[in-house]
């Protein structure tokens, strides 16, 4: 391999997935190493910097940890926050178009008992109509024979109409 | 090779040994005392790399553990301990960032890390003013380079180059598949690259 390395070539040999003939000019060539340094280098001090930061910072007991996780629930936040608000604010602009809405049937219905009180007679009339008729469709259904033989059953004893023991009717 | 402590903490989630803790629950909340004290570093430094914030990253981090703690039934070991709690770091970061997009009126960060309080981070080590002065510069151009990176990608950058896990871990980590992993890998390295670049 006479060319030094590419671009591509030195991310693929950071990441150890180079080929044996690149890993082989890495090696060897000092221009490349040294373009491999000034990536490694940098990135070696901040490893060992912030994992010597870290190794001195003190670590809490978990009695500690878990006062402060006993800490009352946490206020709500993020989309909870929003959707709260967007709740509050269909609720606010809801109560006052259904109280609207409410107060324009009640008047409508008011007022048209005051202009029409001949319409508000004739539903009265129509409501007893009703009653009527259903008393008429029970008294036809509680009949024991049709209504056209109703006279006919009048000329008959009541000891005729009986049903002898043997089950046929004189 | 893992680390003997590493392996011992392994099953303390187990599901097996849940039964045998919740008969002693002082036992429990002791084995769990341990897992904070061996993982709270490797936590905290991976969520500040990533919110940049050291108030958040402490309470993020804190956040972990409790949820690691009620979700230790739900670890059936598929993965390491290691593996686990980084996934469950990376979807609270996740869950931050996503709020804090929604919270635009916040944007103000008052203990957020300025990139020149980055080098503070060096030990005091007896090295000389030169040396130092080039390391320092050196670890603020990592700090500023990750910074220009895309979320996923800083999250697996920094997994694999700080947190040394493998693809597959990081796989497991992040709920990605392995290729996906390398593909944004190989993007943060060539972004990272060309800051550094710049840099110089």
């Amino acid at each position: 391999m006479n060319n030094h390395l590419s671009q591509d070539q030195f991310s693929m040999w950071v990441l150890g997935r180079s080929t044996p003939e690149e890993r082989r000019h890495g090696t060897e060539c000092p221009q490349c190493r040294a373009e491999l340094a000034r990536f490694e280098e940098p990135v070696a001090a901040f490893k060992s910097a912030i994992h010597d930061w870290s190794d001195r910072e003190t670590v809490p007991r978990l009695h500690e940890v878990s006062a402060f996780l006993r800490r009352p629930p946490a206020p709500v936040t993020g989309e909870l926050r929003w959707i709260a608000v967007a709740m509050a604010v269909g609720l606010l602009t809801a109560i006052p178009i259904y109280r609207e809405a409410e107060a324009l049937t009640h008047r409508a219905s008011t007022t048209e008992i005051v202009r029409f009180p001949q319409a508000s007679l004739s539903i009265a009339a129509e409501t007893n109509d009703d009653v009527l008729l259903m008393d008429a469709v029970s008294a036809h259904l509680s009949r024991t024979i049709p209504a056209p033989m109703e006279p006919i059953m009048a000329l008959i004893r009541d000891s005729d109409s009986t049903t002898h023991a043997g089950g046929t009717q004189q | 090779m893992k680390d003997p402590l590493y392996t011992c903490m392994e099953p303390i989630l187990t599901s097996e040994l849940i039964p045998v803790s919740l008969e002693d629950p002082v036992a429990e909340i002791q084995d769990f005392d341990r897992v904070v004290q061996f993982y709270w570093p490797r936590i905290l430094r991976f969520i500040l790399a990533s919110v940049r914030d050291r108030d958040i990253a402490e309470m993020l981090t804190q956040d972990c553990f409790w949820n690691a703690y009620r979700g230790r039934k739900s670890f059936r070991g598929d993965s390491s301990l290691h593996t686990w709690l980084m996934r469950i770091a990376v979807n609270s970061i996740r869950k931050f960032l996503r709020n804090r997009r929604l919270q635009f009126w916040r944007r103000v960060q008052e203990s957020a890390i300025q990139p020149a309080a980055v080098g503070d981070w060096l030990p005091d080590r007896r090295i000389s003013p030169e040396t130092s002065t080039l390391v320092n510069e050196q670890v603020r151009a990592v700090w500023n380079a990750t910074a220009g990176l895309s979320e996923r990608q800083r999250t697996v950058f920094l997994l694999r180059f700080m947190e040394d896990m493998s693809t597959l871990e990081i796989a497991g980590a992040t709920g990605l598949q392995e290729s996906t992993v390398n593909v944004h890998l190989f993007r943060a390295v060539r972004a990272v690259r060309k800051c550094l670049e710049k840099a110089k």
